[in-house]
């Protein structure tokens, strides 16, 4: 599957991402074959996705607090304190808390969206 | 002389709808077009005339993933903008509409309406959000139609032609 182009974030895989959000699937699994980058594209299509939402629903109303509350910082205590990761530790890290921003992006898309 | 002369003078659009199943986008013609014309490779085709210096040329292309059977630069080459319609129930209507869009994508800088028939059933999320449509990027959009609603089918033409006025802007 052809997950990016040059502009960005493939259009297919954009209508994979809303209909699995729609349907209540997990969106994580569709990310564990992608590389770095291509997580980070998928993470910001749905983080404007639930700002969109979230600004149709509420209006201005919405807060910056109403999106961040549901996303976790990074638990620095488990990173590795080096210059050059070589394990690719931190790497996996960022992944893994990539991921798990994904899911509670899409839990606030569904509230948004159905509710 | 004269009526050659308005013959080429007359402004023509092309709108293709592509469809995963042959109901859904026959359905977006004929209950647009005042006539509908097939052909004998499943292309189906109307005219909407807005003016009469100008028309809308739709055609009708139930791809189910055979690309290569169709002529797509001969039939799309004066396209606004173009539709793909799917079946939201269906998984695999909507696996051949993930493939028409990378297909297509890499060879039309055209506007796109993905357009996810519910037929007549509820739609699944609020209307506040898909009103008119979920933007994917500034000329690809998403929005979901009952392709058994000729209001619905035009609101997805709108869409479509909105889309189209703003990218060309």
């Amino acid at each position: 599957m052809i997950v990016a182009v040059k502009a960005g974030l493939n259009t297919s895989v954009k209508l994979e991402i809303i209909k699995r959000i729609f349907d209540g699937k997990l969106v994580s699994p569709l990310i564990d074959d992608l590389k770095p980058h291509e997580i980070m594209l998928v993470h910001q299509f749905i983080l404007e996705k639930a700002l969109e939402f979230g600004k149709a629903v509420k209006g201005n109303e919405l807060t910056q607090q109403d999106i961040a509350q549901y996303l976790n910082p990074p638990d620095i205590n488990r990173y590795e304190n080096v210059q050059i990761d070589t394990t690719n530790k931190n790497l996996s890290l960022a992944i893994e808390k990539t991921k798990k921003q994904i899911d509670s992006l899409c839990q606030i898309i569904r509230e948004y969206a159905l509710n | 002389m004269f009526e050659l002369m308005q013959n080429t003078e007359k402004k023509i659009g092309e709108i293709l709808v592509i469809g995963s199943s042959n109901s859904s986008h026959d359905s977006f013609l004929y209950s647009t077009c005042p006539r509908v014309m097939k052909s004998d490779q499943d292309i189906i085709f109307g005219e909407l005339k807005i003016e009469p210096e100008l028309s809308l040329f739709l055609y009708g292309v139930s791809s189910n993933g055979a690309y290569n059977k169709i002529a797509w630069d001969i039939i799309a080459r004066k396209m606004l903008g173009y539709i793909i319609v799917f079946d939201w129930f269906d998984e695999a209507s909507c696996d051949i509409a993930q493939k028409n869009i990378d297909f297509l994508g890499h060879r039309f800088e055209a506007p796109l309406i993905i357009a996810a028939d519910i037929k007549e059933k509820p739609l699944p999320i609020k209307k506040t959000i898909v009103d008119p449509y979920i933007s994917f990027s500034g000329k690809e959009k998403f929005t979901f139609c009952n392709s058994k609603s000729v209001a619905s089918i035009k609101s997805v033409f709108a869409s479509l032609i909105d889309v189209a006025i703003n990218y060309a802007n």
